[in-house]
């Protein structure tokens, strides 16, 4: 008798007919729940993007959609809250914190998958225990130490690019994400390198890091996206434009007095283009990396 | 490490810190004795000559924390600036960098007592000028204001609106804040609309006041738009000014009868929270997203609470499209006698430096309290001045904008709320307990108010 589960007839093993319309019912009640959570993640954006083009009794109406389009919103947005300082100025923070991020991160990553050391699985025990701990819990921390080492060395932090991008080149989300996938790295390949004479620092650059295109696309996926929308931090550090990143930019829009929310949906519109162009970009590895590693967000 | 030692181990991680926080406080410590009475602040006058070094403030750069980065008053501010930097006879430059919002700006300067990053002028409401004179940064201006070479003459502190001027002096008689302007918390009323709803006069007693707001919802309810539905009367939002200005109109204020401590369970503080609970339950009263003023222009609501300062909002919302043309001005809260207006002083303030800075500092402020630079910033800000000569050399605005003049008229009704370090924190208090008031029953509201005075008697007594 065939083992296939169901024949061209919808007749199973047994001869018993499978009911072909309660599959349909199955998966079309299936399909209707997924748009409907597709809907509801979208739906803000579409939100977003049409206040942003509202006039401002509209955009603080009930309407969805604007009666008339108002692109000049962008433009004074972009001119009234400073972006262009403010934009060049998070160009400059995500780079130099995604650059640091990932350096340290695949370094202490390997260590801690690769390099036997005494204290390797403690130490990486008390760093996993740091992630259960809220960010805003070591906001004022974070604050004294870089005000001290701002202090005793030769180069300021407040108001200035140190403060900004230190305290998160060390991410341990990154380094957990690293060392699990680097761990998987078969043995072998390390003894055919040391063969061939390479060391840990060889075999990372030449073996790993190449294999590990997938995962270190989730860090600066997830690392730009942080750094780029970051506002309680700097706005704690800086006090002065210079260094100010995007995000500031949007306060601009709200007042003692009152709030323009079209020009502030303009203005977060503004922000997150890089973001979108970023993740247009590596969508796939990001996908394959977050599949491959059964991790979510 | 096996994995069962791993195990264990993340446990203890997790379990530590909260055994440690839960077993933080002895609960064999004996409760706080109450802070002892203290009599209410004297009048300003100085005992004994000032101490205001005789130093040199040329040439001396400093930096000046604001609230005002964007817009006319952002441009206004920015002028005034470049103009006092190129005029002024010491060379002195002044560095005006924006901070945001007033509780932006309190968080950068709390900040900046840590790491030390203070600047040498900031603006705030008294109480945080407060908190920060307790920790030692902040100057008693009260020793240029009375200097024989820096200071004002009597003619000068006559001019000072009396409300403002002492708004800015802390419990213990310290001038920690100079006022440079005020706004007013006051209703915006939608006169055109009330008189086609048959009401000839904006409402001088509570009862007009429910009337009038309970008809604009019935006449929403009663035509075709079914989008302001349930709107109409007048927008209810809880924050601590909008309760401090009815319960100034119905003749009270936060205070006990001594002013040494807040009583929020006085008979004026029940009688606006039992006012409130019956606009909110019978529908005339609504709360809205965000500030009220597309809604105001559009006849959503007859009445919305706001600051005088915010006026120029409501102007650009009548002129934008969808708004109707209707005529609309400042009233009082109404209650007994003319009712009242919470009166805002926007106060700067000195941060100690040394001599030549906080010199400079002050010079700036007076040159930016004087009368000429004064009706400069009403200009540009929509703020009302604090000196009564200045409304002198505002014929042409006030002929321009009839309505901000309404606000001249309004300003002997101001009252101001309480300038202690404490009411920071009292005034998020505040709007809790009147939020849960609304969403509560009516006999919970003297319970509440008993947990409102308890918790604002805890944030006195630790400010203390």
């Amino acid at each position: 008798m065939d083992n296939s589960a169901q024949d061209h007839k919808g007749r199973g093993k047994q001869g018993r007919k499978y009911p072909v319309l309660g599959s349909v019912m199955q998966n079309s009640l299936t399909y209707l729940i997924l748009i409907f959570g597709a809907f509801l993640a979208v739906i803000p954006f579409i939100w977003m993007l049409s206040t942003s083009v509202m006039t401002l009794p509209e955009a603080s109406g009930i309407r969805f959609f604007p009666s008339e389009i108002h692109l000049e919103n962008y433009v004074n947005a972009w001119k009234e809250a400073q972006f262009a300082e403010y934009f060049w100025n998070s160009v400059q923070i995500t780079l130099i914190t995604l650059t640091g991020q990932i350096t340290f991160s695949v370094l202490a990553a390997y260590a801690f998958a690769r390099v036997n050391f005494p204290g390797r699985d403690l130490i990486f025990g008390v760093m996993l225990s740091t992630m259960m701990i809220p960010a805003m819990v070591l906001i004022i921390p974070n604050f004294l130490l870089v005000t001290w080492l701002g202090r005793i060395g030769p180069l300021p932090w407040l108001n200035n690019w140190p403060a900004l991008t230190v305290p998160f080149m060390g991410s341990v989300f990154s380094i957990f994400l690293l060392r699990q996938f680097f761990a998987q790295v078969p043995d072998e390949l390390f003894d055919a390198a040391q063969i061939d004479g390479a060391g840990h620092l060889r075999f990372l650059t030449t073996v790993v890091l190449p294999l590990a295109k997938a995962p270190l696309m989730v860090i600066v996926v997830l690392s730009f996206m942080g750094s780029w929308n970051a506002l309680a931090w700097p706005m704690l550090v800086t006090n002065s434009p210079e260094w100010r990143p995007i995000a500031v930019g949007l306060l601009n829009f709200i007042t003692e007095a009152g709030q323009r929310i079209n020009m502030m949906m303009a203005g977060a519109v503004i922000t997150i283009i890089p973001i979108l162009i970023l993740y247009f970009f590596t969508q796939k590895q990001f996908t394959e990396s977050i599949a491959r590693s059964g991790l979510k967000g | 490490m096996s994995k069962k030692y791993f195990a264990w181990f993340l446990v203890l991680a997790l379990a530590l810190p909260i055994l440690l926080t839960a077993c933080g406080t002895s609960a064999t410590e004996a409760p706080p004795e109450p802070p002892p009475p203290t009599e209410a602040p004297p009048a300003p006058e100085p005992t004994e000559a000032p101490m205001v070094p005789k130093v040199d403030p040329s040439g001396q750069t400093i930096t000046f924390w604001h609230v005002w980065g964007s817009g006319t008053t952002g441009e206004g501010l920015t002028a005034l600036v470049d103009e006092f930097n190129a005029t002024n006879e010491w060379g002195i430059t002044v560095e005006a960098l924006d901070q945001g919002r007033h509780s932006d700006n309190e968080d950068a300067m709390n900040a900046a007592v840590q790491s030390g990053d203070l600047p040498n002028v900031t603006v705030a409401y008294t109480n945080a000028l407060d908190t920060w004179y307790q920790v030692g940064v902040m100057a008693d201006m009260n020793d240029f204001v009375y200097d024989d070479d820096w200071g004002f003459s009597d003619a000068e502190i006559e001019d000072f609106y009396e409300g403002v001027w002492n708004n800015g002096i802390n419990a213990a008689g310290a001038r920690v804040g100079f006022p440079h302007g005020q706004s007013l918390n006051v209703l915006f009323y939608n006169h055109t609309w009330a008189q086609e709803l048959g009401f000839a006069n904006p409402p001088t007693t509570k009862a007009e006041f429910k009337e009038q707001a309970c008809a604009a919802t019935a006449a929403n309810a009663a035509d075709d738009d079914p989008d302001n539905d349930g709107m109409g009367g007048f927008v209810l939002y809880t924050g601590a000014s909008n309760v401090a200005t009815w319960a100034f109109a119905f003749g009270g204020d936060f205070y006990n009868e001594a002013g040494t401590g807040y009583d929020f369970t006085q008979p004026a503080v029940q009688e606006v929270a039992e006012y409130w609970k019956e606009l909110w339950d019978e529908g005339c009263a609504f709360a809205t997203e965000s500030y009220p003023n597309p809604e105001f222009a559009t006849r959503k609501t007859l009445f919305t609470a706001s600051s005088t300062a915010g006026y120029t909002y409501q102007v650009s919302a009548f002129e934008a499209e969808g708004a109707i043309a209707d005529t609309w001005g400042f009233i009082a809260f109404p209650g007994v006698g003319d009712g009242a207006v919470d009166a805002y002083a926007q106060n700067s303030a000195i941060v100690l430096s040394n001599p030549e800075q906080e010199l400079a500092s002050w010079l700036f402020l007076r040159w930016f309290t004087s009368a000429e630079t004064m009706a400069k910033w009403v200009a540009a800000s929509a703020y009302h001045p604090t000196r009564a000569s200045t409304i002198d050399l505002l014929d042409d605005y006030i002929a321009a904008n009839p309505l901000w003049a309404e606000g001249i008229e309004l300003m002997p009704l101001g009252v101001a709320e309480p300038g202690w370090s404490s009411y920071g924190s009292v005034r998020r208090d505040v709007g809790d307990t009147f939020s849960a008031i609304l969403q509560g029953d009516v006999a919970d509201i003297p319970g509440l108010l008993a947990e409102l005075n308890a918790a604002a008697a805890e944030a006195l007594e630790e400010t203390s």
